[in-house]
């Protein structure tokens, strides 16, 4: 194995299948599972679930993208299916009326362009009460508002969740624990989740490959739900050490500034020493309603980001949608806007200097390469065409004033550009 | 031929939207169980998987019967079955809690609870006889 040969055992996927084996092993071995699943819930069961999509649009020298962490994106005149497209399979272990564990491994297109497995899901669950939940070992940051997963297209009404909210958000699972307690109240149940682990893994964002080593999470989510109403409310934070990125930005700064003037100089290296600032923490805060009344549904979710990474960056998102099922026919629509700006870090180099140009577009491009300012409207149909499967169509129209999301022939983020995608998507669980 | 069965689907599904089930539907218990009578919230909070406990703690086992599962949801808490199904996906997939256990008719049922002193089960009136004691009944609608 590779892992091996690098002397990486405990690390990347090599780590991540042997986890899942090991939860399986474990619980495959117990003595309530080795009296098979006929009892009331225990046993070892295996479910799975997928989305076959296609996007299509016919803009040119652009690319669309449903996360930051794609690598490429739908193409003008092509049929693209690595945007939508995945695969989960799921084993689940119910060991007795308290402990029961899970592994869910998810197969879609990565940040190198492969369709590569990932562990999306992998834990042990202790459960003293049926109030309580303790869980260990990978699992699910709490950012999307309608569910817990963003791969498990059937749980949702729209083909994706809303690009313009979690496109940025590649870091979605962590490893650690999480705790879960609840109480029913009214109509509905309040439940209260705090979680805190490690997130590993790797992410491509702007033709660079991030790996995710020694990022800490930590987070709470407070959400109540009835069969009309749902609120949830969520926080969290992500630290991540540096990663060396900007140093060498940093060098050329404090480098050229004994040729610059004064004033410019401070500049340099001020922002030099903001560029070594050490870890880097991003924090949200979501608010998510859901309503359910007859045949309507509606869903408004807000999102707000804050994120001290040079140069530092504020972002807020809005989605909203509105549906309506008749039989198996769900129509909606859907509309959303998200918006992350970097804060201004002003540095006054002069322009009339040749040797300076490289440290400029070096500085302009760590300023300016994640930014965006897009909005979204979306029109649709999902059709329930048997049990556990459901057909979408689905055409969204976006305006972008300037978008990391999406991008043109070359890779690179786009300043102002408008593109229409029309999406077809089967959805199924077994 | 496809075609036919495409078109027979379409029109299926619309007709499904406003069927309507004939006989009583009821939620039946293990007369052991303590479990006397379920007000309608707490069977939602038992089928939708909000709560594995009865009113006096015991942890549940939740069956349903597939045949059942449309008219009971459609009548306990307004909603179409294929909301029910996504809304499991949700819980499923992220290890809140797996769905009711599906059993072929109202017969196997019965034979569950009957058996399991803090089983429950979803099934027609029709279906009952003196091994298990009813506990919540659906208005027809």
């Amino acid at each position: 194995m590779r892992g091996l040969e690098r002397g990486a055992f405990m690390r990347g996927r090599g780590a991540r299948a042997w986890v899942a084996a090991g939860l399986l092993c474990w619980g495959a071995a117990s003595p309530a599972a080795q009296e098979g699943a006929t009892g009331a819930g225990t046993g070892l069961r295996f479910s799975g679930f997928g989305t076959l999509a296609a996007s299509y649009h016919d803009a040119q020298d652009t690319q669309f993208r449903a996360r930051a962490d794609q690598r490429e994106g739908a193409q003008a005149g092509r049929l693209e299916t690595g945007i939508d497209s995945v695969l989960g399979v799921q084993a689940d272990v119910q060991v007795d009326a308290r402990w029961s564990s899970m592994a869910q491994v998810v197969v879609r297109k990565d940040g190198k362009g492969e369709w590569a497995p990932r562990l999306s899901w992998g834990f042990v669950k202790y459960s003293p009460t049926p109030a309580l939940e303790l869980r260990a070992g990978r699992l699910g940051v709490d950012i999307y508002m309608d569910g817990d997963s963003p791969h498990v297209g059937y749980a949702y009404t729209t083909v994706r969740p809303y690009t313009d909210l979690y496109g940025q958000f590649t870091f979605d699972h962590f490893d650690g624990v999480d705790l879960r307690a609840s109480t029913l109240v009214g109509e509905g149940e309040l439940s209260l989740k705090l979680y805190g682990g490690r997130t590993r893994g790797e992410d491509y964002r702007g033709a660079h490959l991030f790996q995710r080593e020694g990022s800490s999470t930590l987070g709470a989510t407070l959400q109540w739900e009835s069969s009309a109403l749902g609120v949830r409310l969520a926080w969290g934070q992500v630290r991540t050490p540096d990663d060396g990125l900007l140093a060498p930005l940093a060098g050329a700064l404090r480098e050229v500034a004994p040729a610059l003037s004064p004033e410019v100089a401070a500049q340099a290296r001020q922002r030099a020493a903001e560029m070594e600032g050490g870890n880097s923490d991003l924090k949200y805060l979501g608010l998510a309603l859901n309503w359910r009344q007859g045949p309507w549904s509606a869903q408004l979710i807000g999102v707000d980001v804050r994120m001290n990474r040079f140069p530092g960056f504020k972002g807020q998102g809005l989605g909203a949608m509105l549906a309506y099922r008749a039989g198996s026919w769900k129509p909606f629509v859907t509309t959303s806007r998200g918006k992350l700006t970097p804060q201004a870090r002003p540095l006054d180099l002069p322009v009339d200097r040749a040797e300076l140009l490289l440290v400029r577009d070096g500085y302009g491009r760590a300023t300016g390469l994640i930014a965006s300012d897009q909005y979204s409207w979306g029109v649709g149909v999902r059709y329930d065409l048997m049990p556990n499967a459901a057909l979408k169509l689905q055409l969204d129209r976006i305006e972008a004033k300037r978008s990391s999301m999406l991008l043109d022939g070359s890779g690179t983020s786009v300043g102002p550009r408008g593109v229409s995608v029309f999406t077809a998507a089967l959805d199924f669980v077994f | 031929m496809i075609t036919q069965r495409l078109v027979s689907m379409l029109f299926g599904s619309l007709a499904l939207a406003g069927a309507v089930f004939a006989d009583e539907l009821v939620v039946i218990a293990h007369p052991a169980s303590g479990v006397v009578a379920l007000e309608r919230t707490q069977v939602v909070h038992l089928f939708l998987g909000r709560t594995r406990a009865l009113p006096f703690g015991e942890r549940a086992t939740i069956y349903e019967v597939d045949a059942y599962r449309a008219p009971f949801y459609r009548q306990l808490v307004r909603q179409e079955i294929a909301e029910v199904d996504a809304y499991w996906a949700r819980l499923r997939f992220s290890g809140r809690t797996q769905p009711p256990q599906l059993l072929e008719d109202g017969a196997a049922a019965v034979d569950r609870v009957a058996a399991e002193p803090h089983a429950l089960a979803a099934v027609a009136s029709a279906d009952i006889d003196e091994r298990v004691r009813v506990v919540f009944r659906l208005p027809l609608p």
